[in-house]
């Protein structure tokens, strides 16, 4: 994905949710987006998926213009949202099948390489929120798409479930080369995951600061102990601390 | 150990004790409670509470109801229980499945799209308030036929109960869902067909539950009024010549139905909505 990413979005009331961003982010990077609620931040992800329609500006993959949502960008959201009267299976098969066709067994594959084979003819409400998660990514990787979209996902797990998803999201990551946009709050899952860690400040959404994070690939979670990954998370929160001191007295 | 927890220790002790003292089965409880309200009934009719002493003990009526399944004619030279059981679920058949095709495309058009709620709900909630009864006189003229007046009478009793429903039921689609289904490439088709439907069935299944019930109602009132063979003219033209006995025996039928015909509702229901069988279990 290359080009320039440039949003105004004052809605109906001309609350300016995000303000003049400029982003351009390349094929294969795992980008992660860190700020304080109501930044802008799941604002900016739903105008990249085609949710929402920008009030100024465009927005570029591959030089094409993103007009909707389409199966090239798919979406994982905060709370999970497979459809609870599908099976997992059928879920997980759904994409496909509204294009042009399941392929027998890839859907096992997937479940498979999520670990959590067997599932497959339960329904959403009969898995783990942990397992739904995955059975939500594994949906997404059927429809192979170029660009995941990430909005918070492992917000809602317990702490063990949430290091273990981070892992796997890594692995997949590196196995298939694709685009990942990534949503949180943690500054150390933000910076754990991503090549690149875009801070967000509040009202109005801009961002703020960019900060490149040069561990060495693959992680794992012992990086998290390390003295550099202590540094990039110290020069992140700095950041984060001084904006919201700045939008503290800016609202005195 | 905290207070809280010595505390549900000791209720959960005594709990167990209680639940030790053998309880009558489930079946026994739930037969005594019919045997209680049978010997209400035979008490009420012996002592002659009021003018029950002119209808029948539950005895007389249990051999009223034998001799009619068996085929006895229904008051003086009159049809059989079963001639007038057809005539009545002929129309109580046909007005639903009329209401079902129709209150289900029009709720999910209703709901789903601004258009059809804008500029067509606005003349169904113009009929909506009408009760159904109100509409026998008005039916019976127009449709120059009881039969087709008490099928519209129905069917006007049970289109809004699931019209209504289900478009409720569209109204509550989280949007993310849409979303989901549109970001795996989904037409506007594949929304209703994976999305609007599904989740609606639910719904339609309330709705239709409501609407079964005044159907009912609905051809029972209707049939009073218009005469002609069916369980509620019988029941009523027994009651004009104090055939008590038949009055009761048409009670109990169209009780009996109602309780089958609601609970093919339910089971078709259950049938269609897997997902949900953890909560109904």
């Amino acid at each position: 994905m290359q080009g320039l990413t440039k949003i105004y979005d004052p809605d109906g009331e001309h609350v300016t949710a995000i303000e003049d961003i400029d982003l351009t982010i390349e094929a294969g990077e795992f980008v992660s987006l860190v700020g304080p609620s109501g930044c802008g931040k799941s604002t900016l992800l739903e105008c990249i998926a085609g949710f929402i329609e920008p009030s100024h500006g465009q927005m570029y993959i591959d030089g094409g213009r993103i007009d909707g949502p389409g199966a090239d960008r798919g979406v994982v959201f905060q709370e999970n949202r497979l459809l609870p009267w599908k099976t997992i299976r059928e879920n997980i098969d759904l994409g496909p099948k509204m294009r042009d066709g399941v392929e027998d067994g890839r859907a096992e594959e997937l479940l498979s390489k999520m670990g959590i084979e067997g599932t497959g003819s339960q329904y959403p409400t009969e898995l783990s929120g942990g397992m739904q998660q995955r059975a939500e990514i594994a949906r997404l990787l059927a429809n192979d798409p170029e660009i995941m979209l990430m909005d918070e996902p492992f917000s809602a797990l317990d702490a063990l479930t949430k290091e273990i998803m981070q892992e796997l999201l890594l692995d997949i990551w590196e196995e298939d080369n694709r685009t990942v946009v990534f949503i949180t709050h943690d500054v150390e899952e933000a910076i754990f995951l991503a090549d690149r860690v875009l801070i967000m400040t509040a009202g109005p959404g801009e961002i703020k600061e960019t900060i490149d994070v040069d561990l060495e690939r693959p992680r794992d979670l012992d990086v998290t102990t390390t003295p550099h990954f202590n540094e990039l998370r110290k020069e992140a929160l700095g950041h984060i601390v001084e904006e919201a001191r700045e939008a503290m007295e800016g609202g005195q | 150990m905290s207070i809280v927890d010595s505390v549900e220790n000791q209720i959960s002790t005594a709990r167990s004790s209680v639940d030790a003292i053998p309880s009558p089965p489930r079946w026994a409880l739930k037969g005594s409670s019919v045997v209680l309200f049978i010997a209400i009934w035979w008490a009420l009719v012996k002592i002659g509470f009021l003018g029950f002493d002119l209808l029948r003990t539950p005895l007389e009526t249990a051999g009223a109801l034998s001799g009619f399944i068996s085929g006895e004619s229904m008051g003086q030279g009159g049809e059989s229980l079963y001639v007038h059981g057809y005539h009545t679920l002929i129309r109580v058949l046909l007005g639903l499945s009329l209401a079902i095709t129709t209150a289900i495309p029009l709720g999910l058009a209703c709901g789903w799209s601004d258009w059809w709620r804008s500029y067509v709900y606005p003349a169904f909630e113009l009929l909506r308030p009408i009760p159904p009864v109100a509409w026998v006189p008005i039916a019976l003229i127009a449709f120059a036929s009881e039969f087709l007046g008490i099928v519209w009478v129905v069917f006007i009793g049970a289109f809004f109960p699931i019209f209504v429903n289900t478009m409720e039921g569209v109204a509550q689609i989280e949007p993310e869902y849409v979303r989901a289904v549109r970001s795996l490439g989904g037409s506007k088709l594949d929304l209703y067909r994976h999305v609007v439907i599904p989740h609606t069935i639910p719904s339609m299944i309330t709705g239709t539950t409501v609407g079964v019930g005044i159907a009912w109602i609905a051809v029972v009132a209707a049939e009073m009024l218009s005469g002609g063979p069916g369980l509620g003219y019988i029941t009523f033209q027994a009651y004009r010549l104090m055939d008590t006995g038949v009055v009761i025996v048409g009670i109990v039928v169209l009780g009996t139905l109602g309780a089958v015909s609601s609970s093919i509702v339910m089971r078709t229901g259950d049938h269609l909505t897997p997902w949900t069988d953890e909560v109904t279990e």
